[in-house]
């Protein structure tokens, strides 16, 4: 039976999702953290990206804060920027065994070098390296795709997937089947690459609880829900 | 209909390019516009095209001058600071009459300013920013799907009329993600160029060239252009009118800014409020005629939208787009404005409070938040001249009958 609090092949100390952009890393990561603070009471988010300065994981960090997740950041007046900056409390997250870790990587093998920047930091028995895939965005629509942006970005990261997520999403226009269509493709290319998919996300509105893991047909989902809606929604 | 897949509208602006055919990029990166040179570099040789990162802005924007010159759909895109970089070559586009199709992400400024959302280069796209008497079409999209829709209708326009054509995007509408169906767009082909530089084997050459020493032939040249500017200001204005019909307050906006008026005016119908919008498409050509349809008219006459007290615009500039819905309004109605800066959101609490008060109680409005001023309505006796100039500042007056002459 899987444990639903964790997934079966996820659930260690620090959770790395890296992917392309816009694959839904950022909201996954937030959902995530706070699940684990559910369980280990506290945890830390790393705010990795880089790239986009904009719709990021710090842009809600005092929301996070409330549900007893701190956001580890950039802070004052390059908050804002899109400068390559870790600050020194990354490195004391990976330290410290009693920490429960996820880390928000920037998209595609741009965003993901800043993290490869820290290669041989990383707790390797400790770590989920989580390949996040969307199959409703571009480069990521076949299993070609994915497959090349998973090489692309795992050597820019230097960190190799433990296992794959299916992220596939619209946005407001999600549906279920959507998304088991996107596992479809996922799990080919997943397999392809000797992986496993740890889970597929779904939506808090198509997903049988809020919060947390759930099972649907025999298949492991992941509740998400939406932090970064635009401001007129 | 296609498959929905979700975009980022700079990826969404440069597959669209690709769709209508454009197979010359050159760019050179700036936040926040970086993924449509990025997405270009990726699949712009696939498409059988040239993708060049350039080694400045305005290399780029020369790059796409040689490119259009030679016949190719051409684009380059930057952000604000980068396409101040570009206005020369924007000039020169225009002055040689070359298509090209030219994607500002606008951040805030003035100078480096900063790399949030921002609209403060309206003026300079719809003015003219660079020198000389040209005028360059500009799009200012709303939403992922439009940014599609505008790019490929940029490069039919900006053959048609041998004229560069801008897309005035800003940094959240280029990083928001949104569900786009690709085949909406209305792929139309390029026309035939017989006068592009394709090699000049056994016909005469063509030559690609703004300058004219001789004033009697400069002055020759503004006046088709000028012309031409008029056959683009009857035909090519796009605009969505919302709630015309009965609207009592109307809210004007582009671009993101426009996704809030538009979220405002709709929760201001759901209480029975009497709010429309006019958003403008095109920046230039100017919607001015759907102002004058709601502005026109008498008391008596109903229908032809005089029941609209006021106008409500909202920016992320100072008061740019303001300027064109004042020559538009010309003193009938008085304009409320609100707007934000830096790279500042309007609230949209700020934007549907402000708006309700219009129809609720006018003498109210004005907030704490952000730039609020009112444009008051003019006495009787002074929206004569005021509409008379309006006219003349759009170029409907007789102009370019004069210059008919003058050819």
């Amino acid at each position: 039976m899987t444990d639903e609090t964790t997934g079966p092949i996820t659930g260690k100390r620090v959770t790395v999702f890296y992917g392309n952009f816009g694959g839904g890393k950022t909201e996954l990561a937030i959902n995530y953290a706070v699940h684990q603070a559910v369980r280990h009471a506290r945890a830390v988010l790393v705010d990795a990206d880089n790239v986009t300065p904009f719709f990021r994981s710090r842009d809600v960090a005092n929301d996070l804060e409330k549900l007893g997740v701190s956001v580890v950041a950039p802070e004052d007046e390059i908050r804002k920027a899109d400068l390559p900056v870790l600050t020194p409390a990354v490195l004391g997250v990976l330290a410290n065994p009693g920490a429960q870790a996820v880390f928000d990587v920037g998209g595609n093998e741009w965003g993901a070098r800043l993290i490869g920047s820290l290669a041989g930091r990383f707790p390797e028995d400790e770590l989920d390296a989580l390949f996040v895939v969307n199959t409703r965005r571009p480069f990521s629509r076949n299993v070609a795709e994915v497959l090349s942006s998973m090489e692309l970005i795992s050597r820019a990261a230097r960190m190799k997937p433990t296992a794959v997520v299916n992220s596939t999403n619209l946005g407001r226009l999600t549906s279920f089947d959507m998304i088991l269509e996107g596992l479809d493709l996922v799990e080919q290319a997943a397999a392809a690459a000797g992986l496993k998919v740890a889970f597929s996300t779904c939506p808090e509105w198509l997903a049988e609880k809020r919060e947390g893991f759930f099972e649907r047909g025999g298949r492991l989902f992941f509740a998400i829900r939406r932090f970064m809606a635009p401001p007129w929604e | 209909m296609g498959e929905l897949i979700l975009m980022k509208g700079n990826e969404a602006v440069a597959e669209a390019a690709i769709m209508a055919g454009c197979r010359f990029f050159a760019g050179y990166p700036i936040t926040p516009q970086n993924e449509i040179p990025e997405y270009m570099a990726k699949r712009m040789f696939a498409a059988g095209g040239t993708f060049v990162q350039a080694e400045s802005e305005i290399a780029a924007i020369n790059m796409v001058y040689g490119a259009a010159g030679a016949g190719a759909r051409a684009m380059t895109s930057s952000s604000s600071p980068g396409i101040s970089l570009k206005q020369e070559g924007i000039s020169y586009l225009a002055g040689s009459e070359l298509p090209a199709v030219i994607c500002n992400m606008q951040r805030a400024g003035p100078g480096l300013g900063g790399i949030q959302s921002a609209q403060g280069d309206y003026f300079q796209a719809t003015k003219g920013g660079g020198h000389g008497d040209y005028r360059m079409v500009t799009f200012g999209p709303s939403t992922v799907q439009e940014l599609v829709e505008v790019c490929v209708d940029a490069f039919d326009i900006a053959d048609r009329y041998r004229n560069p054509v801008m897309i005035l995007g800003d940094a959240v509408l280029g990083q928001m993600m949104e569900p786009v169906d690709l085949d909406q767009a209305k792929v139309k082909p390029a026309p035939a160029k017989p006068w592009a530089t394709t090699g000049a084997k056994g016909r005469k050459p063509n030559i690609i060239n703004s300058l004219y020493l001789q004033p009697e032939v400069c002055e020759k040249m503004d006046y088709h252009l000028q012309e031409k500017y008029r056959e683009i200001e009857k035909n090519e204005v796009r605009v969505e009118e919302v709630y015309l019909d009965d609207a009592e307050v109307v809210g004007v906006a582009y671009g993101t800014p426009a996704r809030l008026v538009r979220a405002a005016v709709e929760k201001l119908r759901d209480a029975g409020l009497k709010a429309g919008m006019i958003r403008p498409i095109t920046l230039w050509p100017f919607p001015s005629a759907s102002f004058e349809k709601v502005v026109a008219g008498t008391a008596a006459e109903a229908g032809t939208g005089n029941r609209v007290k006021s106008f409500f615009v909202v920016e992320m500039s100072s008061g740019q787009l303001l300027e064109d819905v004042r020559l538009a309004v010309a003193g009938r109605r008085p304009i409320y404005f609100h707007g934000r800066m830096g790279g500042m959101l309007p609230e949209p609490e700020v934007v549907l409070a402000e708006m309700r008060r219009l129809l609720t109680d006018p003498a109210a409005v004005g907030g704490e938040y952000g730039l609020n001023y009112v444009v008051p309505a003019l006495k009787p006796e002074a929206v004569a001249v005021a509409v008379a100039g309006a006219v003349h500042a759009r170029g409907a007056g007789d102009m370019g009958g004069t210059g008919g002459g003058a050819r």
